[in-house]
């Protein structure tokens, strides 16, 4: 029975992971102008969109819940909450969304060094894995505990979003070609460009 | 008239077994002729050489085992498993060929797949080879047929291998060897799976899967003549395939950045 189930899972995860190869489109070559703006679009929406204080403070802030309390409404109240909820549970996923954008990122620009770590590749990739799996946590806790059970969370979450904003810039600073400022700074006694 | 009945039954079914059997051996030897016709025609061979050579002994095989089927059924099932050995030894070409293929113009993922490559052709050699070292040509085709299901496994984690490499790095590798991996990595699933069953249910499935096998294989000599009709290579990345920037200094940025993440989402869980 168990060498059943272990060729039979062997033989059906090859087809699995078959149909799932075939199926999931293909990353854009590096370097190409839709990678570099889908980049600057992601540290564009975590900078602007998602990370300002005065967003985190108002979704998950409770002067809103305060305000809805005082009118002493209950159907108003769980209207609130539901909505509110949503809204705490889309901003997480975006963060998540973010965090896949920055492993693609990395893939795409690593799968091109001739001199790659396979370790340090491997222990990056189990990295980003763990924290998916760490984001998706963090979706269960909020599904779970609602928007205003863990307010300490959410600026950690939030402080994770600046994180991955510092690597996008670093990952960015890559992609942008270096122009010396005066070339004969980084020239030899001849003036040719080093 | 009614106790004939199940015999007559009995042979019409055999009767349209063995013509389905042939009609589809014969379908399958056009498909693997019209493939390699393609690959002269195309000049093909010189792009995927390794998948010429191994369809070769493929089609080889099927040409020399007909006439020992049809005229010497006894010695069918030895001459079948040696034939066997050798297309199973030029699939392991094509997986040399995939990897050294699909990575071509990304040496990063091509260093992290051909650790994996390697290691699994040392664990089959290992395992399959040297115990026939030596062992006489009947009982080779013996101890093939003990160990086939788990030469393929070792296939199946081969392919797994490369496919988890170009899932994790989002590699495009072109319609020709998409369409090698697909048809490939379908035959070897579908064999594992089927001696696994035929394990386990016994001769009842065996027969059912005598059917239901050479029609996979059909499907994959499908997709192969659909996919390998002309040379459609994988696109060409923009960039140099050798970065300037260090690997090292580019990882241990993002890893700064990871843990230093993941330490703040775990402080933020256990709250």
């Amino acid at each position: 029975m168990t060498e059943l189930l272990l060729f039979t899972a062997v033989g059906a995860g090859l087809l699995l992971l078959l149909v799932l190869v075939l199926r999931r489109p293909p990353a854009p070559a590096e370097g190409g102008a839709e990678a570099l703006v889908a980049a600057k679009r992601s540290l564009h929406a975590l900078q602007h969109g998602l990370l300002p204080i005065e967003l985190v403070d108002r979704i998950f802030g409770k002067q809103d819940l305060e305000y809805v309390e005082s009118l002493d409404s209950g159907p108003v109240r769980d209207l609130f909450m539901k909505e509110r909820k949503r809204l705490a549970l889309a901003w997480v996923d975006q963060v998540r969304r973010q965090i896949s954008g920055l492993r693609d990122f990395h893939t795409r620009r690593s799968r091109m060094f001739a001199r790659m770590s396979r370790w340090t590749e491997l222990s990056v990739g189990l990295d980003f894995a763990d924290l998916q799996i760490q984001c998706r946590a963090l979706h269960l806790v909020l599904q779970w505990r609602g928007p205003y059970a863990a307010p300490q969370l959410v600026r950690r979450t939030a402080s994770t979003a600046a994180g991955l904003c510092a690597v996008l810039d670093k990952s960015l600073a890559f992609l942008t070609p270096a122009v010396p400022k005066r070339l004969g700074d980084d020239s030899g006694a001849d003036a040719a460009a080093l | 008239m009614r106790s004939s009945l199940p015999a007559i039954h009995v042979r019409m079914h055999a009767y349209w077994g063995y013509m389905a059997a042939s009609v589809l051996w014969s379908a399958g030897f056009l498909l693997e002729s019209l493939i390699l016709f393609r690959f002269l025609w195309c000049r093909l061979f010189r792009h995927y050489p390794f998948f010429f050579v191994y369809l070769t002994v493929v089609w080889t095989t099927n040409l020399a085992l007909w006439p020992i089927y049809r005229y010497h059924p006894a010695a069918y099932k030895t001459s079948f498993w040696v034939l066997q050995f050798f297309a199973v030894l030029a699939g392991f070409g094509v997986l040399l060929e995939l990897m050294q293929k699909s990575f071509e113009r990304y040496p990063g993922a091509r260093r992290f797949a051909t650790i994996v490559i390697v290691g699994m052709f040392a664990i089959l050699f290992g395992y399959f080879a040297y115990p026939m070292l030596g062992a006489p040509l009947a009982s080779a085709g013996q101890h093939f047929a003990f160990f086939e299901r788990d030469f393929r496994t070792v296939q199946a984690l081969t392919i797994a291998g490369v496919l988890a490499v170009i899932y994790y790095y989002r590699i495009d590798v072109g319609k020709n060897l998409r369409g090698i991996i697909a048809g490939f990595g379908l035959y070897v699933g579908s064999t594992i799976l089927s001696h696994a069953l035929r394990g386990f249910a016994g001769s009842s499935f065996g027969q059912e899967w005598s059917i239901i096998q050479p029609y996979t294989y059909f499907v994959s000599l499908l997709t192969w003549a659909m996919t390998l009709w002309s040379y459609a290579p994988a696109p060409v990345p923009e960039v140099s395939p050798e970065p300037t920037h260090s690997y090292e200094a580019f990882a241990r940025g993002t890893k700064e950045e990871l843990g230093a993440i993941r330490a703040q989402v775990g402080r933020a869980e256990r709250q």
